[in-house]
């Protein structure tokens, strides 16, 4: 696909490779100048990595030999940060990053080895039932990931099957994954009034997961170390597809409506899409049986209009757009539905600024509020409140929602923290939101104070500085937890007084860092702190291993 | 026929073959044939035969014989297309965009269609480095020229990014001449800038402007100051050097291509002081066969007040697009440079732009009641959107601050049948319907509308009776604007043609027998067929019926098969 021309600076982001890096002391060859050498390796064979790129500061980059040793000589005494990579090799799940305080003693003889963690990549041919290659498939690797607290089921990598069946994903991490195959006719977008009748059944692949079956459920998942290279040849039978089909109210017939019908991992399934935007009708075809969301939007009128010669100026839009949300089980044909927009629940929002610093208070302060329903994580809504002067499209409250319980988090923009988040009577720091049906309920109350407290955290090993991530859990209030990745000294501002059980965590990437219930077993060993307001505390934290269940 | 409604949801679905009939009152004939293989003739087994009238589809089956029917259907002129696996999906003796329909009915033989399938040609390989490795994430484009251009001219007819081992594939290719080219950026590249800025407002200065500068002043690793040109296969970067690859049908061609590292090339770029301060962009891309922008990596930003820097470019021309934003409001401008020249780019020099301003003329007609917009293109940067403005009700337009160059006139009206006849200007040169502006001018054009368009149907007949699957082809007699007034279509199984959308005017009208590789844009390659053909004069929404004869290529000894047992 063609790269977009991007209007700010473009620098090569290293998306495929990380660093892995430490600091050495050199060894001294002559008085003056010393010399530094070393070896990459790759951290699961122990093979040398030749051709591995191997920077330090101030010197002239080196590529590794055959034998993957490189040697910068002439160097003044003094602390080097190395770091070396190449395509294909990850640092792992923890960086071995070590802070410029982390020092061996003078005179050590070793080889410095750096290692690098090879990918694991999955690869192989997906067939139809009689055999034949097919071509054009989607095909994805999802992992758990925890995002705000929350385990999602994430992408990690996709790509379309080509003319032979084939494909091949990588840079891949270690770890469990699911394999997803979809169908990818999402093609014809039509706004015809003739809205297609359907002749006969319909069969397509839709969406189905390895090894064949239709849900994320019933799914295997395949679990590989690093460096590994999976092969997964794969047969597909078609699915029967239903189609979709109703009128979506309220919408201005001049911009027209949008109509998604998503999953819970996100994905959109269906394989064509019919639109009347004088009528309002709508027919979604080629859909598999499964849960979906269906979200209407009505049209914004656009908002850059061109004048002459290349200028762009943003259009004036009176207010948000109204949105309307149903959940669906489709088994078979639906037709009739009726989406109104502007329907739903709608949940506002108030923010009390209790803010007095100067310096701080004549800015607008913002949280982002983020609402996500259990049963579709990947739909989530989000709106930034307070909203900024003068912005009149953007969003002060939650529109369309369906009953059902929400997840809400809030994070704040700046140097300020959330003193408080409520819905009438729960406390959402705590608890989740449930929304009945037919039930206005109150606007959801923030309340933002930037009287907060700094911790400082060290993370040890036996008496020694060791690297790990770290969570700051409250128990009081789970949902103000917050991860850290990977570090071995850190330093939190702005942390909402009240008392934190700082827990030390290798692989901490994947911790259910707002579930008291999965982080219970940590808590004895955690180190407690109580912070007031505008205090700061520096603790250390022992560092404790995963138990079974995280990466 | 023209394959207006692309096949893609022919095979679709995939449920049985149904070959339900339409029933209609005098539904009694038939589509039928074998479909074979172009080059071994032999049949092909199974093959997905599918016709289709009125948006209506119906698919089969064929059998182990390769035969196929289609029964009990209404008098019509259906598209017939087949599909099989390592074959092309095509329509019935389809070339480009077209293909032949098949008209059933009365003394019609719809009965014996020999359907030839193309074996489908692919082209795979690996793309390295210089140093052995597999290059990831490249970007890999396939260039082939498009018969219903017939100018030569390559373009790009897909594109795709090589995997982890450094690999592209490119499958379901017609026969044909291909060209590869590969961007890419080198993983290890890292362009440094020779200084960065930061604002001191503590600094005083003279005249000539003293700035801070933060940090070190890096001078770039020359390891990794690099960058990969352009390249072509079989591995050069002068695209006039490039290698055709050479394609019949069904072959499977493996071109593998290394990229050198060469030392990246940077540019100084001086911008004029009230765009300075402003948030500024800059994006670079080279033109590749003239009609293809790739759009290149690079580094930039600002050494000294004004002055912007960009490094990591790969060196040669280059197109450099600049874009700021003040108040909400972009402007963008677009730069020819050279790396390999001396010295810094004055872009502020380049505001020195000229103001376009004129009418829409509707003879007959009253101007005010079109609305709608007035483009003018730049031809020579395609990054760049055409500049746009509304008609005013009193039918004038005005452009400011458009930069020199040369740009196409357009309407973009809300009748459709509306269209440019004729353009001139006062202050700007003018060539069919475009206009040559330079700096500074004051520019006055007039933009003559015409209103419904012509259309031309017809016979084509070799020795007498109906031909199908012959090239149909009309061409301003008058040699300007061949690629955009030009219109063309297949005969049909009938011998009958259609051109729609023609703009009034005289045109010469031909039949050429196999004339789809033709560059019939160049004057000397029609000038053979030019004398053969029929001079049509055709006036504002005219219809006009004509029977032309066929023309054979010449030095083509044996007739093209007939599509007639």
């Amino acid at each position: 696909m063609q790269c977009r021309f991007c209007l700010c600076a473009i620098l090569s982001s290293p998306l495929f490779w990380y660093f892995a890096a430490s600091p050495v002391v050199a060894q001294q060859t002559t008085p003056e100048l010393l010399e530094l050498r070393g070896k990459v390796v790759n951290s699961v064979t122990g093979e040398p990595v030749s051709g591995a790129l191997v920077q330090a500061p101030g010197q002239k980059a080196q590529f590794t030999g055959p034998d993957g040793t490189f040697a910068f000589s002439d160097l003044q005494p003094g602390d080097y940060l190395l770091s070396a990579r190449k395509p294909g090799f990850f640092d792992g799940l923890e960086p071995q990053r070590l802070g410029a305080t982390q020092l061996s003693a003078v005179g050590q003889n070793e080889q410095v080895i750096l290692k690098l963690t090879p990918e694991a990549i999955i690869y192989g041919e997906l067939k139809s039932d009689d055999g034949h290659p097919l071509e054009g498939l989607i095909v994805r690797a999802l992992h758990w990931q925890v995002q705000n607290g929350e385990r999602q089921l994430i992408p990690a990598g996709s790509v379309v099957t080509d003319d032979q069946g084939s494909f091949r994903l990588a840079q891949l991490s270690r770890g469990r994954y699911y394999l997803s195959f979809q169908s990818s006719n999402i093609g014809s977008w039509s706004n015809s009034s003739r809205l297609r009748s359907k002749k006969h059944e319909q069969q397509g692949y839709g969406l189905q997961f390895y090894p064949g079956v239709p849900d994320a459920e019933s799914a295997t998942t395949i679990e590989i170390r690093a460096g590994a290279q999976v092969h997964v040849a794969q047969s597909l039978g078609p699915l029967r597809l239903f189609d979709v089909a109703g009128v979506v109210q309220g919408a201005a017939p001049e911009s027209g409506f949008d109509v998604a019908l998503i999953n819970p991992t996100g994905e959109t399934a269906q394989n064509g899409f019919h639109m009347d935007s004088k009528t309002g009708q709508f027919q979604i075809m080629g859909v598999p049986a499964g849960t979906y969301l269906l979200r209407a939007t009505a049209n914004r009128r656009p908002a850059l209009r061109s004048t002459g010669s290349g200028l762009l100026r943003l259009a004036d839009e009176d207010r948000p757009p109204l949105i309307a949300t149903l959940p669906l089980h489709i088994q078979g044909d639906v037709s009739g539905l009726v989406v109104v927009l502007g329907s739903g629940i709608s949940v506002g929002v108030q923010v009390r600024d209790e803010i007095l610093d100067n310096a701080v208070a004549n800015k607008v302060h913002q949280v982002s509020l983020q609402l996500t329903p259990q049963e579709f994580p990947a739909s989530s809504s989000w709106i930034t409140v307070p909203t900024a002067p003068g912005d009149r499209r953007a969003q002060t409250r939650f529109d369309g929602l369906v009953p059902g319980t929400y997840t809400v988090s809030a994070n704040p923009h700046g140097p300020w923290y959330i003193s408080s988040l409520r819905c009438g009577g729960v406390d959402l720091l705590r608890d989740d939101l449930t929304l009945a049906p037919g039930v206005a309920p109150p606007p959801i109350e923030i309340t933002v104070r930037d009287d907060g407290s700094q911790l400082n955290v060290k993370t040890m090993e036996s008496g020694q500085p060791s690297a790990s991530g770290v969570v700051l859990f409250s128990r009081e209030y789970p949902k103000r937890s917050q991860l850290f990745r990977s570090t071995n000294s850190l330093s939190v501002g702005n942390l909402a007084p009240g008392k934190y059980y700082v827990i030390a965590l290798r692989g901490a990437e994947n911790a259910e860092y707002r579930n008291p219930a999965a982080m219970q077993r940590y808590l004895t060993h955690a180190t407690e702190v109580t912070l007031g307001p505008r205090a700061e505390a520096s603790v250390t934290a022992e560092v404790q291993e995963p138990v079974d269940g995280l990466q | 026929m023209t394959a207006l409604l692309l096949f893609l949801e022919l095979f679709s679905t995939l449920g049985q073959a149904s070959p339900q009939p339409q029933t209609r009152a005098q539904a009694a004939y038939r589509i039928g044939g074998v479909v074979v293989d172009d080059i071994t003739n032999a049949p092909v087994a199974r093959a997905q035969v599918s016709i289709s009238l009125g948006g209506e589809q119906t698919n089969t089956v064929a059998g182990d014989d390769g035969r196929f029917a289609f029964e009990g259907l209404a008098a019509g002129k259906y598209v017939l297309s087949a599909a099989a696996p390592g074959y092309l999906h095509e329509g019935f003796k389809q070339h480009g965009g077209f293909f032949v329909g098949i008209a059933t009915g009365k003394d019609q033989d719809s009965e014996h269609l020999i359907f030839r399938l193309h074996p489908e040609a692919v082209i795979y390989g690996r793309v390295t480095n210089e140093r052995g490795e597999a290059v990831r994430a490249a970007q890999v484009a396939l260039f082939s020229s498009d018969p219903m251009k017939g100018s030569g001219e390559r373009f790009v007819s897909s594109q795709v990014q090589t995997n982890d081992l450094g690999e592209y594939r490119f499958a379901h290719l017609n026969a044909g001449k291909y060209y590869l080219a590969v961007q890419a950026r080198p993983w290890y590249a890292q362009s440094q800038l020779s200084s960065q800025t930061r604002q001191n407002s503590g600094f005083g200065g003279s005249a000539a402007g003293s700035f801070a500068v933060s940090g070190i002043s890096v001078d770039s690793d020359p390891i990794l100051d690099v960058a990969y040109p352009i390249t072509f296969y079989p591995g050069v970067t002068d695209e006039q050097a490039s290698a055709a690859l050479i394609l019949n049908a069904g072959d499977k061609e493996e071109a593998n291509i290394t990229l050198q590292a060469v030392p990246a090339a940077r540019l100084h770029v001086r911008v004029s002081p009230a765009d300075a301060g402003t948030s500024f962009g800059v994006g670079a891309s080279q033109r590749v066969f003239g009609t293809f922008t790739s759009v290149l990596n690079l580094v930039f930003g600002q050494v000294a007040p004004g002055e912007y820097e960009v490094a990591g470019l790969p060196p040669g021309e280059l197109s450099l697009v600049l874009t700021t934003n003040r108040e909400n409001e972009w402007t963008s401008r677009s730069i020819e440079a050279d790396t390999r020249s001396e010295g810094v780019i004055d872009a502020s020099a380049l505001q020195a732009t000229a103001n376009v301003s004129g009418r829409i003329l509707l003879p007959g007609g009253d101007p005010g009641a079109i609305a709608g917009n007035v483009h003018l293109a730049n031809t020579a940067t395609t990054t760049l959107p055409p500049a746009t403005v509304p008609l005013r009700k009193d039918g004038t337009f005005s452009f400011p601050e458009i930069q020199p160059g040369t740009y196409k006139v357009q309407v973009n009206l809300s009748s459709n049948d509306c269209y440019i006849q004729h353009v001139s200007a006062k202050e700007a040169k003018v060539s069919g319907r475009a206009i040559t502006i330079a700096a500074g001018s004051e520019v006055d054009l007039t933009v003559t509308l015409g209103q419904g368009r012509g259309h031309v149907t017809g016979i084509v007949q070799s020795e007498g009776k109906p031909a199908s699957g012959v090239m149909v082809l009309l061409v301003p007699e008058s040699g300007l604007e061949m690629e955009e007034d030009s219109r063309m279509d297949e005969s049909d199984s009938d011998g009958t043609f259609n051109l729609a959308g023609i703009l009034p005017g005289e045109y010469v009208l031909m039949a050429i027998e196999d004339g789809w590789d033709l560059e019939w844009a160049k004057p000397e390659v029609l000038r053979a067929y030019l004398s053969a053909g029929q001079k049509i004069a055709i006036a504002a929404s005219q219809s006009i019926k004509v029977t032309v004869t066929a023309q054979e290529k010449p030095g083509r000894a044996e007739r093209s098969r007939n599509s007639v047992l």
